[in-house]
Order: C-alpha cells, then structure tokens, then sequence
C-alpha cells in the first residue's frame, strides 16, 4: 500500500479571478479551478476593487468545493492551506485570506501566506518539475514587471522593476482608449499578428540608462499622442499596425533586458511568469535571443500563466517543506514586497 | 446546545458563545485596521477559556451586514470556513435584528441606527423586538423629518446612534443607552442565532450571502450614465 499523499490546497483572490486547487506533493496538479470575473469588470473598461471583492465572496466556497471534489479529496485530508496574502487588491485579498484561515482553523491544519509574485514563479516549477535554480525570473503581468534573480528557492534578488506602469497595464490602458475590451493585452495580440511592427516607431523607456528597471509611461502617452493626433486630424490608424509596434516596444524591452540580465549573472536559465508571459511574441523574442548564447528558456503554459491557485498551493508546500508556516493574525498585504 | 456568534461588520466587533443557559464567553474589540487579524484569534481564546471545541458548536450565527463591506465579507469568509469545514448550519442575521433583539425589552420604539457614510444611515424602526417597518437607507435628514411626528420615547442603539447623537438628540423622544452599551454585542449575536436555531432555521454555507443594503460606487456611476444616456442627455 503506498502512502498517501502530502496534500496542500491553494487559494487565490488578489484580483479579479476567484481560484482553490489541490496538488500532491510540490507539483503534481490534481485539480485546478479558476473562475474569472472578467464579464463582470468588462463595463467599467478594468477591475472594481469593491465589484470584485463581492465576487469572491460568492464565488470562494464554492471554488474550493469544486477543488476539492475534482481531487477526489474530502477537506479532512488536506494536509496545508497555502493562500496568497498579497499584494493585490485589499478587499479581494482578505476574502481568500480570511476563508484560508477559517478552514485551516477548523481542519486544525498549518496555515502559509503566499506572496503572489512568487507564486508566479512557482508556475514554472509546476509546468517543468525539474526547474532548479539558478535563474533569472520576469515576472509580467497586469500588476506587475519584476526582474529577479532567484539563487535557490525561496531567495530573491531584485535586478529590476518597473519604475510607474506595469507591462499588462500598459496594454490595457492602451487597448481601452482604442475601444478594445478588457483585459487588453490579449486582444492587441491577437491584432498584431497581421501588422508591421516597425511600422510606428515608438519609444523605449530608460534605453539610456544602466539599469534593469523598466518604464513603460512615456510609450503610453506616445501612444495616447499617437492616436488622439490620428483622431483629430480624421486619420484612420492601422490598427494591426499599431498593435504590432506598440506590442514590439514592450516585447522589445522586456527580452532585451531579460537575456542581458542573465548574462550579467552568468546563468544559462531564463524564466518568464505573470500574465505577459502568455504572450506568444515574447515567448518567440526571448527564445530567439537565447538560443545563440545557450540559454535555456521556461515558461508556463497557459492556464499557468494568469492567476491561478496551483501555482499558489505549489509555492506553499516548498516553504512548508523548509518549516515556514503563519499564525492566525496574518493579514492581507496589498503591497506585499518579495524582497 | 452551543452557538458561536461573530461580529465584524463595524469598527466594535467580536466573537461570542452562547449556551442554553446563556452567554458562556465574549470578546468584543474595537479595531482600527480590520477584523481580519483578530477574529480567529479571538474565537481561539474563547473556546480555550470556555473549554469548548469548535466541533461542540450545534450552529454558526453570523452579521451578514449591513456595515462595512469588507468586515461583512471577513465575517462570512470566516464563519462559512467553519461551517464548510464542520458541516454545520449557519444563521444568518443583519446588524439591525440582532441590535433589536439586545434591546427587544425596551417597551417602546428601537431604532437601530448602521452608518451609511455621507450622512446617510440604515435604520429600520422596532417594537419588542419584531419590525414595525421594513430595513431602509436614507438620508440621516429624512430620518430625523420622519420621526418628529412620534409620539413615544424612541430608543437609538447601535455604533450609528453614538456616532450621530447630537443630531438624534434633537429629537425631544430620543432615548439612549450608555455609550459602552449601546452598539450590537457579540453575545446578542449567539443569542439571536440560538432563538432562531431551535425555531428551526439554518442554512448551508453556500446559501448565505451578504446584506450589503447598497450597490458599489462604480455601480452607481455607472448605472447614472447609463440613464442619462436612456434619457437622451
């Protein structure tokens, strides 16, 4: 008879998805349910912090049920409960937080806060279980632009970060002023793939500088320059055109800046993580300046790149492993540091 | 029979068990940056102290509101973690019942008093415990406009009625208990849960949602536009 396994439930509310998964061991998924408030939000052109935060209090129980019955595991036989504790949206966090604490009280299970940053790397120790550092990490998404360098697990060092907006925030503010729906990223890919992207030659924040921060604001005011000179001069902008380039000068940045930080670590893995990281000309940009130099690139795939619980539940059983785990007043961190 | 009570829905919130024969432990707390720190904590020390486990609670009573949005949402959380987990009924009560059941022997009219910021209120008017009219959010004007005509002394409970005693006093049939008196404590939580559990209530931690009593900002503004627009303007 083998024995059973350790079994860990993630739960995940900083933003706009309600999400609960089981895992066994570190990276084995048994269920992954993640419920997306996008409809919700699509109205208002981004993410309601109160709206959202309504959402997940209906939504949360009955995700983790859900969770829990796809693992064929009955609450009792959850051996943790990893929740992320920040950042994120305040209201949002604590309805996970608080339903963690709730459970894992009653269950008389351990408790272990997760910062969600870090979950996002743990995305890619999900999807490659053989992942050891050291890497450099980019962690991308809607809320965040992180270049890290992580020598073994649960240490970071922090090379870089975004100095105003985030990468995926840049896409959505941009793709919103164009009319598009949120989230925006997705959809000035999908229209970038039939355009030119030297066609607008937009500019690269900080290209001057030394440095592994990013900026992404002043090719956000280029583009809203752009569009309203386009708009008032009655041009029509060539949308695929404008979607192309305005993606490459992102794309352009993030690679560029992600291989260089790898060399200046001398090592020879690249990860990307966060809801960018689902972009496919990223992926092909960083591959292609990787290859050359011997550097191996991992990324989740896709249901692992936007927000999701595995990866939460993932990062909760290796801090656990290493004797990490959180009383009952752990509160909610909306700008929850790595570092 | 045993049944645990929270309360994170105002500023002065807590945890409280209440047995057949009456409150065996409460913990009230005023707190300044959430309740989501302290409630666990809190339901921890009680059960210690009172020797009890959670398994030994028959029912779950919780303020689904109204009140602060977030500390609603961390009283549910909590309370439907714990009956989630246990398999145990919840009883679901609003801040203005459980403040009309604390003070149901008061022989005239209660008037829970919830603020609703912008000097605005939920109130909902009580004899002996059981609605004279249905739960309201008005302008804290309106309220006052519509009471002057009683002809009985009104009694004002709740963290509301502290909050706005100088205007509420003007009124000549305003009554008030003591400040430390007068907001909802957790114990009459348990205790409104206890009477409705053996009246045969209880519901399912799926079934029980949150008494917001007003939709989100955005909601407003958004629906605003939407019927200006309607309206061709």
């Amino acid at each position: 008879m083998t024995a059973k396994p350790f079994l860990t439930l993630g739960i995940e509310t900083s933003c706009d998805e309600t999400a609960a998964a089981v895992i066994a061991g570190g990276t084995r998924i048994l269920s992954n349910i993640v419920t997306s408030q996008v409809d919700l939000h699509q109205r208002f052109g981004g993410v309601v912090p109160e709206i959202a935060a309504r959402k997940h209090i209906e939504a949360i129980f009955p995700v983790i049920d859900k969770a829990l019955k796809d693992a064929g595991a009955a609450a009792a036989d959850i051996d943790l409960i990893a929740v992320t504790h920040g950042p994120g949206l305040i209201g949002a966090l604590l309805v996970g937080l608080q339903a963690a604490k709730a459970l894992a009280f009653a269950l008389g299970k351990p408790l272990i806060g997760i910062n969600h940053v870090e979950g996002h790397i743990y995305a890619n120790v999900l999807a490659h279980p053989g992942l050891e550092p050291p890497f450099v990490c980019l962690t991308a998404s809607g809320g965040h632009t992180d270049l890290l360098y992580v020598p073994e697990f649960g240490r970071y060092e922090l090379l870089g970060r975004t100095r105003d907006d985030a990468a995926g925030e840049a896409f959505d503010k941009i793709a919103r002023v164009l009319g598009l729906p949120y989230p925006g990223g997705p959809q000035i890919s999908r229209l970038a793939e039939t355009g030119d992207r030297e066609a607008i030659s937009f500019p690269r924040g900080l290209s001057g500088e030394d440095t592994f921060d990013f900026s992404f604001s002043g090719l956000k005011t280029f583009a809203l320059y752009y569009i309203n000179n386009a708009r008032q001069s009655g041009e029509e902008i060539n949308l695929p055109d404008f979607a192309a380039s305005f993606q490459w000068a992102i794309v352009d940045v993030l690679a560029t800046r992600l291989i260089r930080a790898a060399q200046f670590k001398k090592t020879r893995q690249v990860v990307l993580s966060g809801g960018v990281s689902a972009n496919q000309s990223l992926r092909r940009e960083v591959a292609a300046l990787a290859e050359p130099l011997g550097i191996s690139v991992y990324f989740p795939p896709l249901d692992l790149c936007t927000d999701n619980a595995a990866m939460i539940a993932s990062a909760g059983y290796f801090k656990h492993q290493a004797g990490c785990s959180h009383s009952w007043d752990l509160n909610a961190v909306p700008n929850l540091r790595l570092i | 029979m045993n049944i645990l009570g929270i309360d994170t829905s105002a500023a002065m919130g807590g945890a409280a068990i209440v047995s057949e024969d009456g409150l065996a432990a409460e913990y009230t707390l005023k707190i300044h940056n959430g309740h989501s720190e302290r409630i666990i904590p809190a339901v921890e020390q009680l059960l210690a102290d009172s020797g009890l486990k959670l398994e030994d609670m028959a029912a779950f009573a919780v303020v689904t509101g109204p009140g602060s949005f977030t500390g609603i949402r961390v009283g549910l959380a909590t309370i439907k973690g714990f009956a989630y987990s246990l398999g145990k009924p919840i009883i679901p009560v609003t801040a203005i019942e459980a403040l009309a059941w604390q003070f149901q022997n008061f022989p005239h009219l209660i008037c829970p008093i919830i603020d609703a910021r912008r000097r605005e209120v939920f109130t909902q008017l009580f004899r002996g415990g059981m609605p004279v009219q249905a739960a309201v959010n008005c302008k804290l004007s309106d309220l006052l406009r519509d009471l002057a005509a009683v002809d009985e002394p009104i009694l004002f409970v709740g963290q509301g009625a502290l909050d706005f005693q100088e205007d509420l006093a003007q009124l000549p049939q305003a009554v008030f208990p003591t400040s430390e008196q007068i907001g909802l404590r957790p114990g009459s939580v348990a205790g409104l849960g206890l009477n409705r559990l053996r009246q045969g209530a209880g519901q399912t931690w799926y079934e029980v949602l949150p008494f917001y009593m007003r939709k989100s900002s955005a909601e407003y503004q958004f629906d605003a536009v939407e019927s200006k627009h309607e309206a061709g303007e």
